[in-house]
């Protein structure tokens, strides 16, 4: 699957409010922001066109993420074993583990893809692993900026659009490594940005950082609908699930998926086993 | 089980290794320190069968032939004389076996030769050693020499028996000359007084008692002694004569392992060998505690796996 940037504007208005600002305006800044982001990912939805025989400046081509189709396939086993409410329009999917390295990343763009081919709706993998952003090496970008900048009102926000064959995903990597990544939890929460996306995608799938040794896990996980734990075959320890599971709250985490398992008893052996 | 059977397969390469070292090391034993058992069964006549009816010497008489002389031979082979016996035999008869295999088949045949009985008149030799050409070769010089030693034992204890009696008979004729010149001094001291059976003179007595005393004596170790050289001879001829080799020495079994006893030792090997094998699967699969099953997963833990995902290499490293 080919990415490659297809929209970016200019930046939200700066959504901090002077001091002397009353709570009221607060509230209507924070909406105006809301307000802000769906008019980004409008116009990411929909470029203008470009006249014939020059280039869109506005495109930044990116490398593709090739994943194979059995990952996608065992992705889509993952996201339609969760049960999401019948009557939502957004279903909104968070994807963390209990350590880097376990392949999260990975499942969420695997994840994000099946359900984007499978509804043929718009679908976006919004990275929130602030502390280490990682996605941006999957579609072969560079690190530059991302949401954390957005939010902080650096910059403007950074939509990375799938082609080819899933046009209809939409990425938004985390931007440049935050020493304080709790803060930006509490500004999409805040700031209502999670309101905006439920309202113009059918799917959201959240790379959320791992569950292990964070202290906002809390606003983290309080983001997504639904929750899935990746986990490394033969590298994560049980314990620490189980730790992770405690900690998210057993009712919160729907499911976990077993990630690089490399199975070596022989198959016509396992039912008998 | 599945853990287990996943462990086995994730360590194929160090389980086969495992699995065929105490194999190899098992063959090597059953092969390699395999011992051969010589065989060879001696008949014992008895006395009776030649019309005699002495009891040969060293014979208990309440015993069989077979078990006289078992008990005979098993006291033979611990001697040196048998030693050297058997020493010179096996460098004569058998020179390609060499000085070394002489003098270790010489120490060992004390621990590794085994005498037993069968019935009543059958003495059965068995020779063990680690080569089957050497078992048989030891078991035949063996058994000559066992032959000679019993026969020279035989001569030996006569020699011996006719020197007692001999030596007896001497001191009771000494003792009997003695005797009967005390009686003639005290005759030629008091002539006049009877000297004889019917004097009934207290110091004629007692001479003439002391007398008759060593008479007897003389008379007992004469005959002693004669029985003791009948005997002593018919003892010789009758192991000379009386023992033969029935089954002359062979293998008892040829198979490569010889005889079991190395294959029952490579056995033990073998099991202790997998036992290890078996302790280190374990051991490997409850020191691992990552998550690898995910039946065990959701056991333990209460959440579905909803999905696993085998294992992707990717250039961009997930």
């Amino acid at each position: 699957m080919a990415s490659s940037v297809v929209s970016e504007k200019e930046g939200p208005r700066d959504p901090r409010a002077p001091e002397e600002m009353a709570a009221e305006d607060d509230v209507k800044q924070g909406n105006a922001v809301a307000t802000e982001f769906r008019e980004s990912i409008t116009e990411a939805l929909s470029p203008r066109q470009t006249l014939p025989g020059f280039a869109d400046p506005r495109i930044e081509r990116a490398s593709g993420v090739e994943l194979p189709s059995w990952f996608v396939d065992r992705c889509r086993r993952a996201y339609l074993s969760v049960a999401f409410d019948a009557a939502a329009e957004c279903r909104v999917l968070g994807v963390t583990s209990t350590a880097y390295g376990e392949g999260k990343t990975a499942v969420a763009i695997g994840i994000a893809t099946a359900m984007a081919i499978d509804t043929k709706k718009p679908t976006l993998l919004v990275e929130c692993d602030f502390a280490a952003p990682s996605l941006h090496k999957f579609l072969g970008l560079d690190q530059g900026r991302g949401l954390s900048e957005w939010l902080d009102g650096d910059s403007r926000l950074r939509v990375v659009r799938g082609a080819a064959l899933v046009p209809n995903v939409f990425m938004i990597p985390a931007g440049t490594p935050q020493s304080e990544p709790a803060r930006f939890f509490y500004q999409l929460v805040d700031r209502e940005v999670m309101l905006g996306l439920r309202e113009t995608f059918a799917n959201v799938v959240m790379d959320l950082p791992p569950t292990l040794n964070i202290s906002y896990g809390s606003l983290a996980f309080g983001l997504a609908d639904r929750l899935l734990i990746v986990a490394r075959s033969g590298v994560t320890l049980t314990d620490d699930l189980e730790r992770s599971i405690k900690s998210i709250g057993k009712k919160r985490v729907n499911g976990i998926v077993l990630n690089g398992t490399d199975e070596r008893t022989p198959a016509w052996l396992r039912p008998l086993l | 089980m599945a853990r287990y059977a996943e462990v086995l397969f994730r360590h194929r390469i160090r389980f086969t290794s495992l699995f065929l070292i105490p194999v190899a090391l098992a063959a090597g034993i059953a092969v390699g320190l395999a011992s051969y058992r010589a065989t060879a069964s001696l008949s014992v006549a008895d006395p009776s069968s030649f019309g005699a009816t002495f009891v040969p010497v060293g014979w208990s008489a309440n015993a069989t032939p077979a078990q006289n002389v078992a008990d005979a031979a098993a006291l033979v082979v611990k001697t040196p004389a048998f030693s050297q016996a058997l020493s010179d035999g096996l460098s004569s008869s058998s020179p390609s076996l060499g000085s070394a295999n002489v003098q270790q088949a010489v120490t060992s045949i004390g621990s590794n030769l085994k005498i037993g009985v069968s019935g009543s008149h059958l003495v059965t030799l068995s020779y063990t050693c680690h080569t089957a050409a050497v078992c048989v070769q030891v078991l035949s010089a063996t058994v000559t020499a066992l032959h000679q030693q019993l026969i020279q034992s035989e001569r030996n204890q006569a020699e011996a028996t006719t020197a007692f009696w001999t030596a007896q008979l001497q001191d009771s004729q000494t003792n009997l000359t003695s005797a009967q010149a005390d009686l003639q001094k005290f005759a030629a001291a008091n002539r006049g007084m009877t000297v004889d059976s019917t004097s009934t003179d207290s110091r004629v007595v007692l001479l003439l008692d002391r007398v008759k005393q060593w008479q007897a004596k003389v008379v007992e170790a004469r005959d002693n002694l004669s029985l003791a050289q009948y005997t002593s001879s018919a003892s010789a001829r009758l192991m000379e004569i009386g023992t033969s080799v029935v089954t002359a020495p062979e293998l008892a079994t040829t198979s490569l392992a010889g005889d079991g006893s190395s294959a029952k030792f490579a056995a033990l090997v073998l099991a202790l060998g997998l036992a290890l094998g078996l302790a280190y699967l374990v051991a490997l699969t409850w020191v691992d505690k990552t998550a690898r099953d995910p039946r065990a997963l959701e056991h333990r833990l209460g959440v579905p796996v909803v999905a696993t995902i085998p294992k992707l290499v990717s250039s961009r490293g997930f």
